[in-house]
């Protein structure tokens, strides 16, 4: 807690899933503001006004007694409770869970899709996968699949692509960065690093290169569509690249593929990285994982067995992730309440609600307050309170601070009294 | 709450008690002198004829930690199978060969088990492993941190660095990551892996850091020694599971020179390359190794028929094994300059020659080491079976009749190949209450576990006696944790939280200087960090810190 003007390092940055944790901070009574190493989304992110919204019930302020009151209310009427977003921390997810079994709900994370295609390769059939300290120093060959990267973790690129690789064979090598995806996230890449190759092509075709890749990586002659045959020498550039490099990494942004094929591409990724393994020493690394994606996973995973989307309705919890979806559960009206948890943002609860109720955690938002049927203003964690959060390799769990003092709240706090109550 | 247990068959081997009966006197989590005849009793358990012994004890489990939560992601068709619905005084889950936390902590206790040691915490994933133990309920538990395959020691190994300068560092990660103890997993092989090699014996060089496994492992050796650690240098040797490896085990004991050193799941560092198959059972040799070798313990690892899940920091050998994974996934993590894990489901079948020899294998190192001081029981969950399967265990070991039985629905030519048959010992509750009980609390150096002495935890199991020892060893009339009643018949009637072992060893703190260049310089972690402190530790929900006293020789 700080009452007075104060610099503080090495703060862990909640706002994506690097988590990086070597920004400076000035803090001021209920203000912080990032004076070193902050990205764009860190500067903004601490510097949200904290507000000194209520808690209200249907735009009503109320007592935080009462607004749980009328919570555990509706949680005891609905039939299926869905408790989504989830964008906390450690502790919070631990409060969801334990509601969540209490309830019957069934429970999702804001990037449950791409959660769930990573998680769904995983499952069917495992997966090569590397670290970002790993790929900061082992790392001789980086290919960018579908993303530059910055976009997902703005930092990605000057934390672990930018120095050299620091140990090994590799050591002191310049790292060669290679770059297959749309034209315009091309350009954005060229702004932050001179790739060594790059491969242009839509979505919809990466497929297709993915197959060629492959083949060419195996030695075998790969075959393009015609309107295509023309990256035919790029792809064999990058097998050769592949092939000959010490240790190469595979990475892809799962939110940033098309999601009817993302699975597919991850899974063709995946291919890829277990065939070079044959000769040379290759791995995978899934970036995105912010809004604590990969807290909520893992934290899901260990309690239940199951990384997200399971459903407590019948007892036990059930794991049908394509039921499970928070899209699914509410285009088919199945949900009959929603907990809506984004303590990161007051981003609003997905739209199209058939009128069933709606009870938010958020950061203070008078406009969140006027959409809920019950509101709660909590603290974000790493600015307003301490916590845990698990970095997007799903390895690195690191310590968040309070930076600023309010009076909020936690998302956990809230959670907890609501189930102390079912 | 001042609790009678009257008149329990005690088996106590700590204070040389085998089958007396005797009062046990409960107050405040600890076990009591017998009060004064004035004294109300608040509750009196009638256990005549009852078996008594301490809480179970188990050296060696995977339970928490990132690859333990890869294997629960990677096989939901097995949780599928096993849910677990909430109920009073217990949380939801999902069971099977990696049970969910709540599960895991309930199903231990089912079978009278107190405390439960994860043997492969990688520094960089301290948080979470000590996350997720703190959501097991009931257990204590604690961690043995791994070392030896990070890049920080091999380079100071490769530059000759003093052992002061490594007995330092080997400190401060044990107090960075809130450790009981030490783990090497096949030394040097795991960075090995990272640069592409794919074997690495006791003596062959890493081939960037020119060092050999046998130089980390005695770096690693003399460095416990001199911290004093309650517990030795927990190993996982070199080639496990490769035919030949048991005279890599024997170079092994014989590498560290009469040092204390703790061999973990033997079981699969224990094969010949005699025979037809060129698979053959070491365990005869190295048990007469390990009974003229008074520094070295032991668990086994012993493996069960059945689907399960091994989970690992081998990547090396993990990446081996991939090809017979079932079903058919794997994963393998390269992890932060640090480790790494190798996740690969295995289905172990009783007609498959190789299976049933392990199985044979595991059996004769138990039958064959004669101390029970030394070998522990584990599975080395879930790689060899689930721990559920320990009451199973316990009466192939208790029962000879039982053990042949079970053994003529082996593969025929494993049996012809085992001395399994001929061996006719048979564990008494004596033996299995010092290698489940007595023996794993002296090896990790907590004095107020694995025995029912005034002044001990609470921690008592009381058992019906039955001839079939699984089914005894599978639903106890009581278990009490810290003087809690947790489980009475198979039901759980409690559910605290218990506390965490750990050791706080003394270092030089000039090794931090280092280590904040080497931070600054290759992680993505600020060193800061990097450390898990008390207060963060305790915030994950755990009732207290239990540390163990180091005694620096």
């Amino acid at each position: 807690m700080t009452q007075t003007y104060a610099t503080v390092k090495d703060v862990t940055c909640p706002f994506c899933g690097l988590l990086c944790d070597d920004l400076t901070v000035q803090t001021n009574g209920p203000s912080a503001k990032v004076v070193q190493n902050g990205c764009a989304w860190a500067v903004a992110g601490f510097a949200q006004q904290p507000g000194t919204a209520s808690a209200s019930i249907q735009g009503r302020p109320c007592t935080v007694d009462l607004a749980i009151q009328r919570a555990v209310q509706i949680l005891i009427g609905a039939n299926q409770p869905l408790i989504a977003g989830l964008a906390t921390d450690a502790a919070g997810c631990r409060a969801a869970m334990a509601l969540a079994e209490k309830a019957g709900a069934a429970v999702d994370h804001l990037h449950g899709n791409a959660i769930s295609s990573n998680a769904v390769v995983m499952q069917r059939r495992g997966w090569i996968m590397t670290t970002l300290t790993e790929v900061r120093n082992r790392a001789d060959l980086v290919v960018l699949f579908g993303t530059d990267g910055d976009s997902v973790n703005p930092r990605f690129i000057e934390r672990c692509l930018r120095p050299r690789p620091g140990m090994g064979r590799n050591r002191n090598r310049p790292r060669k960065v290679v770059f297959i995806g749309e034209a315009a996230e091309a350009r954005a890449l060229k702004r932050a690093l001179p790739a060594a190759l790059t491969i242009t092509c839509r979505k919809q075709n990466q497929l297709d290169l993915l197959a060629a890749l492959r083949a060419l990586a195996n030695g075998q002659p790969g075959s393009l569509p015609r309107s295509l045959a023309g990256k035919l020498p790029s792809l064999k550039r990058l097998a050769e690249l592949l092939r000959s490099a010490n240790y190469s990494v595979c990475a892809w942004a799962p939110g940033q593929l098309l999601p009817d094929q993302a699975d597919i591409v991850i899974e063709s990724i995946c291919g890829l990285v277990t065939a070079l393994n044959e000769h040379t020493r290759a791995a995978g690394l899934a970036l995105g994982g912010s809004d604590g994606a990969v807290t909520a996973m893992n934290v899901c995973a260990w309690q239940t067995g199951y990384p997200l989307r399971v459903n407590f309705a019948g007892g036990a919890p059930e794991y049908i992730p394509s039921r499970n979806a928070t899209d699914a559960l509410l285009q088919r009206r199945e949900a009959d309440a929603l907990v809506w948890i984004s303590t990161f943002h007051p981003l609003p609860p997905p739209g199209g609600l058939h009128n069933i109720p709606r009870i938010v955690l958020a950061p203070p938002s008078r406009k969140l307050a006027g959409l809920a049927d019950v509101y709660f203003p909590v603290s974000t964690p790493g600015v307003d309170a301490g916590g845990t959060m698990f970095r997007l390799d799903s390895v690195v769990g690191l310590p968040l601070r309070q930076v600023r003092s309010t009076s909020l709240p936690s998302a956990a706090e809230i959670l907890n009294r609501i189930s102390g109550k079912i | 709450m001042l609790i009678k247990l009257t008149n329990g068959t005690i088996f106590d081997p700590v204070h040389r008690l085998d089958g007396e009966q005797r009062n046990i006197f409960m107050e405040n989590g600890r076990i009591i002198r017998a009060p004064a005849s004035t004294r109300k009793i608040d509750r009196e358990y009638d256990i005549s004829g009852h078996v008594v012994m301490a809480g179970g004890i188990d050296i060696h489990t995977h339970i928490g930690g990132g690859k333990v939560n890869i294997a629960r992601i990677l096989l939901p068709e097995d949780h599928q199978r096993d849910p677990v619905a909430p109920s009073p005084h217990r949380r939801g889950g999902s069971g099977h060969v990696v049970p969910s936390t709540f599960v895991t902590g309930h199903r231990y206790a089912e079978m009278g088990f107190t405390a439960c040691f994860e043997p492969a915490m990688l520094p960089a994933n301290a948080r979470q492993a000590h996350m997720e133990m703190a959501d097991i309920p009931i257990v204590d538990a604690g961690a043995y941190v791994l070392m030896g395959n990070d890049d920080f020691l091999l380079q100071l190994l490769s530059q000759g660095a003093d052992q002061s300068l490594i007995t330092d560092y080997v400190a401060w990660t044990i107090r960075a990551t809130q450790a009981l103890g030490v783990k090497v997993v096949n030394p040097g092989g795991i960075s090995a892996f990272k640069f592409n090699q794919r074997r690495l014996d006791l003596d062959e060089q890493h081939a960037v850091y020119s060092i050999t496994p046998r130089s980390i492992l005695q770096s690693l050796c003399t460095a416990v020694h001199e911290l004093g650690l309650p517990h030795p240098l927990h190993v996982h040797g070199c080639n496990l599971g490769i035919p030949g490896n048991d005279v890599t085990t024997l170079d092994t004991i014989a590498a560290v020179d009469g040092l204390r050193m703790h061999l973990t799941h033997v079981q699969f560092h224990a094969y010949g390359k005699e025979g037809d198959r060129k698979f053959s059972s070491g365990a005869a040799r190295i048990a007469e190794r390990i009974n003229g070798s008074p520094n070295i313990s032991l668990d086994v690892g012993q493996i069960m028929f059945g689907q399960t899940i091994t989970a690992s920091g081998d990547t090396m050998l993990q990446h081996r094994e991939a090809k017979h994974a079932h079903p058919k996934k794997t994963v393998i993590m390269d992890i932060e300059c640090d480790a790494g894990c190798g996740i690969v489901p295995f289905l172990y079948r009783d007609k498959n020659y190789v299976n049933a020899l392990q199985w044979c294998i595991g059996l004769e190192l138990y039958l064959l080491i004669n101390d029970p001081w030394r070998i522990f029981l584990t599975t080395d969950h879930p790689n060899g079976a689930p721990f559920t399967s320990y009451p199973h265990l316990i009466r192939l070991l208790m029962d000879r009749e039982f053990r042949l039985e079970m053994l003529a629905a082996l593969h025929p030519a494993a049996r012809a190949h085992s001395i399994l048959s001929s061996l006719t010992r048979e564990y008494s509750l004596y033996e299995i209450a010092i290698m489940t009980r007595a023996a794993p609390a002296r090896s990790l150096g907590l004095h107020d576990r694995g025995h029912l002495g005034v002044g001990a935890a609470a921690d008592v199991v009381v058992y019906r006696p039955r001839k079939n020892r699984e089914e005894m060893f599978s639903r106890p009339r009581f278990v009490f944790k810290d003087g809690k009643l947790v489980v009475q018949d198979g039901r759980i009637t409690d559910s605290p939280a218990g506390v965490v072992h750990r050791v706080t060893p003394e270092f030089d703190g000039s090794i931090e200087r280092r280590l904040q260049r080497y931070f600054e310089k290759f992680h993505t972690v600020r060193l800061g960090n990097f450390r898990l402190g008390d207060d963060e530790l305790l915030g994950y929900g755990r009732t207290a810190l239990s540390t163990h006293p180091c005694r620096p020789g």
